[in-house]
């Protein structure tokens, strides 16, 4: 049982998402644009967020940059997804400091072994 | 019979015969007065006949010297000095032939006229050879930089130009080398069958030594074939499979979909979802073909850097990159920075063996990634107006983004390194080695490799190899093809090797094993005859290290200090010092001692002593290994492996090379 933030302007993918975690025993919350996460993110600390990259307004690598710059978040674990699925997405990711990095279509497995190895892993 | 010997002793001659004619004359005159006299009864007075005959004697000898004098200044000379200068096409001197009436004057308007030819002539032949000498950098320059590889072989397929893309394609590719070692040779020959039957070029598709597919088109040519050749790698595969199965799996999916209404048989729902996963990977597989290596282009980092601060100090490393794209999008990322308060110095990251990082650091505060997609979003690139810097990049297969660390604020663009090296000459050829007929043993026609090795010690058997160089020669010339790399030789450097080359062992971490490096070079010098200044240290070290890499080499070998006695004596000085002093070679000190520096020194000694080595009647390789026989008590000969009790310590570095 993990607290977790989805950070997820699709609608479609929020509601498979919403099914397949709370279906795993998860609680979640989601936030549909990037406005405001970071702030969200300080106040909940969540156990994990996931964050797509391509939101309307703020994009997933800004926030990420926002969270590493922010000492007070050390430690909040943050796994990217994204449509654009290219090896120079993951790798822009991961230097921005994101933990781990999907790329979409992902299979249920990929996503639940990646949640397993940052929500059972060190704190970051 | 008299007109081989010169003029002016021609004319002494007559001169002479005149005098002497004269002084017969004069005396047989006086010879017959006194007979008269004496027949007549007439008393004869002696005395005043050999006063007559002393005054005509000395008269005719005087006038006839007089005259011959005359002749002689005014005539003969003149005469020999107008036919030297017409010989030569020196005018003569306007007083020199003033007594030859009008062939002073001829003869110069005729040398000056020869002059003013040989003059117009000179120039002409300079224009024209100043024009073939345009053309030929023209044709160089495209050939160098056509992109495809283009490379001619002789009537046997040997090898005898290539460009620098030929070289990237095929590695190893070396003059006078056959091409069927390098491409599989049964398209070479089918396409060289349907040259013979007619046809004046052909298409054909084959395999690269290294298995890579390339596709080409040969030409014939009056002796031999022009090759121009593609990889097919850079043609970019069609998607038409992915699309297919991307089609085959939506087509599939999309009917089952209408089923999830209603209660879903554990059959259907696993057929949804099988079809679901097929569909992900065929998009996946889509998404590689469509990142794939769509960059063709190769460009320098100083072509990306260009115009910007820190360009000067970057590396000569080459990248599959288009230069003008992206260095419009680097000059871009710099003024935005610049406007935004930030001057960014262009730095070059972590090399690594397939990719470098390029990075613009700045002090101050890191930009945000907003503002950064922002400015990626605008188009840099006035030849491109319509492509965004995030287009450019993702063309490369790459990006840019700000790296998190200590130090500068920095964003970081990985690129891809270029295979092959970045110096590659852009042309290499000898066409005279076309006409050179069968292969020849004579020196002057060997191909050769010259090289030389830097070592952790001086024991053959002790000691492993740091550095080793080559450079080859074909027919009498360097033709260019280098091979130089350090080797990781396993074991910490002595102190005292490296106080000798300057090699560390911060030099050789990362570089090539033992076994990787010989087998490379024994690539690079198949088929060559081996040159070494003290072989049997340089070739000890090649064979003791055969059982270890299992490189061998038994190439023919050649020992410049063993040619070097040949020529001076076994008494002189051999050292690769005193042997580059005899023939004028120059070593710059820091070359000195390093493998380069070393082998083209020994190559340079090599090619200035075949000429003397031919003045001895030493003129094929094989005169040169039975003269090396006669000198074995200064050095053994390298192409006779020291019996195997006896390698241990054979060879071992002494005074000799002084290297």
């Amino acid at each position: 049982m993990a607290e977790i933030l989805v950070i997820e302007d699709e609608d479609n993918i929020a509601v498979a998402l919403d099914f397949l975690l709370t279906r795993d025993g998860h609680r979640h919350d989601r936030m549909a644009t990037g406005a405001g996460a970071v702030a969200r993110i300080r106040e909940t600390r969540p156990d994990l967020v996931l964050l797509d990259v391509m939101l309307p307004d703020v994009s997933g690598y800004q926030i990420i940059q926002d969270v590493r710059a922010d000492p007070a978040l050390d430690g909040v674990r943050v796994l990217m997804m994204t449509a654009r699925g290219s090896v120079v997405e993951r790798r822009k990711g991961l230097a921005l400091g994101a933990d781990g990095f999907i790329a979409k279509p992902f299979e249920l497995s990929e996503l639940r072994s990646e949640m397993a190895r940052l929500l059972d892993g060190p704190p970051c | 019979m008299l007109t081989g010997l010169p003029l002016r002793l021609r004319i002494l001659m007559i001169f002479a015969a005149l005098l002497a004619g004269l002084l017969g004359l004069a005396g047989l005159a006086l010879v017959l007065l006194a007979r008269g006299s004496a027949s007549a009864g007439l008393p004869v007075a002696a005395d005043p006949l050999v006063q007559a005959a002393a005054v005509l004697g000395f008269g005719a000898v005087a006038a006839v010297t007089l005259v011959w004098f005359l002749f002689d200044r005014h005539m003969a000379r003149p005469i020999e000095a107008l036919a030297g200068g017409l010989r030569t096409g020196r005018a003569p001197d306007r007083d020199a032939a003033r007594y030859l009436a009008d062939l002073g004057p001829a003869s110069r308007a005729a040398a000056e006229a020869r002059a003013r030819s040989a003059e117009a002539l000179a120039e002409a032949v300079r224009d024209h050879a100043a024009d073939l000498a345009r053309e030929k950098a023209t044709m160089e320059s495209i050939l160098a930089d056509i992109g495809a590889g283009a490379l001619v072989t002789d009537a046997q397929g040997r090898v005898v130009f290539y460009n620098a893309s030929a070289a990237r394609l095929l590695p190893g590719l070396a003059l006078d080398r056959p091409l069927s070692r390098h491409i599989a040779p049964g398209a070479l020959e089918a396409a060289a069958a349907r040259l013979q039957a007619g046809v004046e070029a052909t298409d054909l598709v084959c395999l690269g030594g290294e298995g890579q597919r390339l596709t080409g088109r040969m030409r014939r040519l009056d002796a031999g074939t022009l090759l121009i050749l593609r990889d097919r790698a850079l043609e970019r595969p069609a998607p038409r499979d992915a699309l297919e199965s991307l089609r085959r799996h939506a087509a599939t999916l999309v009917p089952m979909l209408d089923a999830l209404d209603g209660p879903i048989p554990p059959a259907l729902a696993r057929a949804i979802r099988d079809e679901g996963q097929g569909l992900a990977a065929a998009l996946r597989r889509l998404s590689e073909i469509m990142s794939g290596d769509a960059i063709s282009g190769r460009a320098a980092l100083a072509e990306l850097a260009a115009g910007l601060p820190g360009a000067a100090d970057l590396p000569a490393l080459s990248v599959l990159a288009e230069a003008g794209p992206m260095n419009a999008v680097l000059r871009h990322l710099h003024d935005r920075l610049a406007g935004s308060g930030a001057v960014a110095l262009l730095r070059l990251g972590p090399v690594e063996p397939d990719e470098v990082h390029l990075r613009l650091e700045w002090a101050g505060p890191p930009v945000p990634m907003d503002l950064l997609e922002g400015w990626l979003a605008e188009a840099p690139d006035s030849g491109q107006p319509g492509q965004s810097a995030t287009e450019i990049l993702a063309a490369h297969g790459t990006g840019i983004w700000p790296e998190a660390g200590d130090g500068p604020a920095r964003l970081v663009m990985p690129l891809r390194r270029a295979a092959g090296p970045a110096d590659a000459a852009g042309l290499t050829f000898d066409f005279a080695l076309a006409s050179r007929g069968a292969a020849s043993s004579r020196l002057a026609d060997l191909t050769c490799v010259v090289f030389d090795t830097e070592t952790t010690g001086l024991s053959v058997s002790q000691d492993r190899i740091v550095q080793i160089a080559g450079l080859r020669i074909a027919r009498g010339r360097l033709t260019g093809e280098r091979f130089e790399t350090l080797v990781d030789p396993g074991r910490p450097i002595p102190p005292a090797a490296t106080a000798i080359h300057h090699i560390t062992d911060a030099m050789v971490a990362g570089a090539p094993d033992m076994t990787a490096a010989l087998h490379a070079f024994r690539h690079f010098a198949e088929d060559a005859v081996l040159i070494a200044h003290n072989a049997p240290f340089d070739m000890g070290l090649l064979r003791a290290a055969a059982a270890e890499t299992g490189a061998h080499f038994d190439n023919r070998v050649l020992d410049t200090v063993l040619l070097s006695a040949m020529v001076w004596g076994q008494s002189a000085v051999h050292t690769l010092d005193a042997l580059s002093a005899r023939l004028g070679i120059e070593i710059a000190p820091e070359d000195r001692h390093t493998a380069m520096g070393d082998a083209i020194a020994t190559a340079e000694a090599f090619l200035r002593l075949i000429p003397a080595l031919e003045a001895k009647g030493i003129t094929r390789f094989e005169e040169a290994v039975a003269e090396a026989r006669r000198h074995r008590r200064l050095i053994a000969d390298a192409n006779e492996p020291p019996h195997p009790a006896l390698a241990a310590g054979a060879g071992d570095h002494n005074s000799i090379s002084g290297a």
